[in-house]
């Protein structure tokens, strides 16, 4: 079976590399069904306003949805007396795209902590992130930022709920004129545009962003997200994770899903994060589970067209049998596979069929046509 | 190499001509020529000239780096990238305007004539106002005329061809300028070279 590893392509390889990264950490395998009572979705509004939920009615009447995501149903089957759960999953997940009304399949690979509060567990969850971006390029970059942050911000300027959704909208935009826009409607603070613009902006080396962030503190939850971003810098940096890390203020997530530490990871070439995850205690206070949590999920599809490697050959070697038996096809066959990784039986020299070496079966004999010389 | 997406007409012309006058130059695209794709190898440039609805889709999916694109589009694609900077170019409203003398039915849904559907959606939801949106490519001014359309949401530069057609504005409901875009990954990758395009731009914007 071992060297099965060694043929793998890229694509097929990253699941298992993934997966030994995650259970070297003492992770185990979750698996789900695809048909989920939609009810468990309820509690949670923003989430299906914005994941577009595919639903359908059961055999029994009940209203169920294709799983949008898994998360959800983890929490869901955590009881009062799990202390600690350590998971990944490798499930697909359904949505409606959201640029035009079509139905999307997304392979996804996770990690959910469950019952880790302190910062050993967001440094794990990050390690674990920043290992699997580095599994999938060379060129990465992990960027960080702390809900506390904007959720303490939002407090004080006394936002409504519209007003939050909107603001965290824009903020995924970074739009200075739509925040200037937003502040005239909805602050009477007229240092909100300032605080919010530059909030917008910071972005880059950590260091560098946390010394620039200290002067918009506006109460103590945004001095503690600060702190808590210091803290896990300095882990990060003495275990020798600080070089792809960047910190952006901007990255914003759901509030009633996320808070502390949120994260999104980009490789080049892909135009879109291929990382997203965070520290979830909300999500898990908001359905009534009294553990903390933290998780991340790559969306593996986001990487077929970087992981593809051009196909050459349709096979390494094609054998034109003619009229030959069955019998004396497939030991020819089984001979060639001797020699060659891969081996396509035709009855003719179709043009269609791509190969590095051509045979022809003739009189019980295998030759190699001229074209190989 | 930074790909630039320029939306092919007169703002992507007068895009260009400030990135030219920055030192972003490539002679070639002034030639009439019916090429899309126009390089700069030395400067690390590469222009991408691209119907105007589109410049939003390339710089999401990647295919260009920045872009160039109207608020009014990006507003109504609703398209997941950055936006650096207001260009305070190709400014003028978004309006909802009608023939002459009309007047609102309230007891029937107002049909609306408009290239922008999301947009037309999204204002009438929040005047909880009934509409029947009548999506077309061009030429919205004809649909109030022919009978087609109540009214028409499209952007209104001088107000030059409403008054041609014997309409005129009833609502103004947005502010449109050029947007400079990016793409969201090569924001991360390529940031030094878009950062230094964006403050170079917005030297120039501020200082007029």
């Amino acid at each position: 079976m071992k060297g099965i590893y060694n043929k793998l392509t890229k694509e097929e390889a990253l699941p298992l590399i993934l997966k030994e990264i995650y259970e070297s950490r003492g992770y185990e395998k979750y698996t789900m069904g695809e048909f989920i009572p939609y009810d468990i979705y309820m509690e949670n509004k923003n989430f299906l306003r914005d994941e577009g939920i595919i639903t359908f009615t059961g055999a029994n009447g009940k209203l169920m949805a294709l799983k949008p995501d898994v998360t959800m149903s983890v929490v869901k089957n955590i009881t009062d007396d799990t202390i600690t759960k350590k998971i990944y999953y490798y499930e697909n997940v359904f949505r409606m795209s959201n640029s035009i009304n079509q139905y999307e399949e997304i392979n996804q690979i996770g990690v959910e902590f469950i019952g880790g509060d302190d910062l050993y567990s967001s440094t794990e969850v990050i390690e674990l992130a920043y290992k699997s971006l580095k599994a999938i390029s060379d060129n990465y970059i992990l960027s960080i930022n702390d809900m506390g942050f904007m959720s303490g911000l939002i407090k004080h300027l006394e936002f409504n709920e519209e007003a939050e959704y909107k603001l965290l909208k824009i903020l995924k935009s970074k739009s200075q004129t739509e925040l200037k826009e937003f502040c005239k409607k909805y602050s009477h603070d007229d240092r909100c545009f300032g605080y919010l613009a530059k909030i917008a902006k910071l972005e880059g080396p950590f260091n560098e962003v946390l010394e620039g962030a200290k002067d918009l503190c506006l109460n103590d939850e945004m001095l503690l997200a600060l702190d808590e971003l210091n803290e896990l810098y300095e882990a990060l940096m003495q275990i020798g994770l600080a070089d792809n890390i960047k910190l952006d203020l901007s990255i914003v997530n759901d509030l009633d899903y996320y808070n502390g530490i949120i994260f999104k990871g980009y490789v080049d070439g892909v135009p879109t994060a291929v990382l997203s995850g965070g520290r979830y205690d909300n999500l898990m206070y908001r359905l009534n589970k009294k553990q903390a949590a933290v998780g991340f999920a790559i969306y593996l599809s986001y990487l077929d067209r970087i992981m593809k490697t051009d196909k050459k050959y349709d096979a390494e070697a094609v054998l034109f049998y003619n009229k030959a038996g069955a019998v004396e096809v497939t030991n020819a066959v089984d001979l060639l596979a001797k020699k060659h990784k891969s081996v396509r039986a035709e009855k003719e020299d179709f043009e269609h069929v791509n190969a590095c070496y051509k045979y022809v079966l003739e009189d019980g004999e295998i030759k190699e046509t001229k074209e190989n010389a | 190499m930074l790909n630039i997406a320029l939306p092919k007409g007169r703002l992507g012309d007068s895009v260009y001509k400030l990135l030219d006058k920055l030192g972003y130059n490539c002679p070639e695209i002034n030639n009439e020529t019916r090429k899309l794709v126009f390089e700069n190898k030395e400067k690390g440039v590469r222009y991408l000239l691209v119907k105007p609805s589109d410049v939003a889709v390339y710089v999401e999916k990647g295919a260009a780096d920045i872009g160039v694109v109207g608020s009014d589009v990006l507003k109504e694609g609703d398209n997941d990238v950055f936006e650096l900077l207001d260009l305070n170019m190709g400014k003028c409203k978004m309006c909802i305007a009608a023939k002459n003398g009309y007047e609102e039915n309230m007891s029937l849904p107002l049909r609306v004539a408009t290239k922008y559907p999301n947009t037309a959606y999204k204002y009438f939801n929040s005047i909880s106002r009934r509409i029947e949106i009548i999506k077309l490519n061009g030429s919205i001014e004809l649909a109030p005329i022919l009978g087609l359309s109540d009214v028409i949401l499209d952007i209104v530069e001088t107000g030059s061809t409403l008054k041609g057609n014997d309409l005129s504005v009833i609502k103004d409901i947005d502010k449109i300028s050029a947007r400079l875009i990016s793409n969201k990954s090569s924001y991360q990758f390529k940031k030094d070279n878009v950062d230094r395009i964006v403050n170079k731009i917005n030297e120039i914007v501020l200082g007029e």
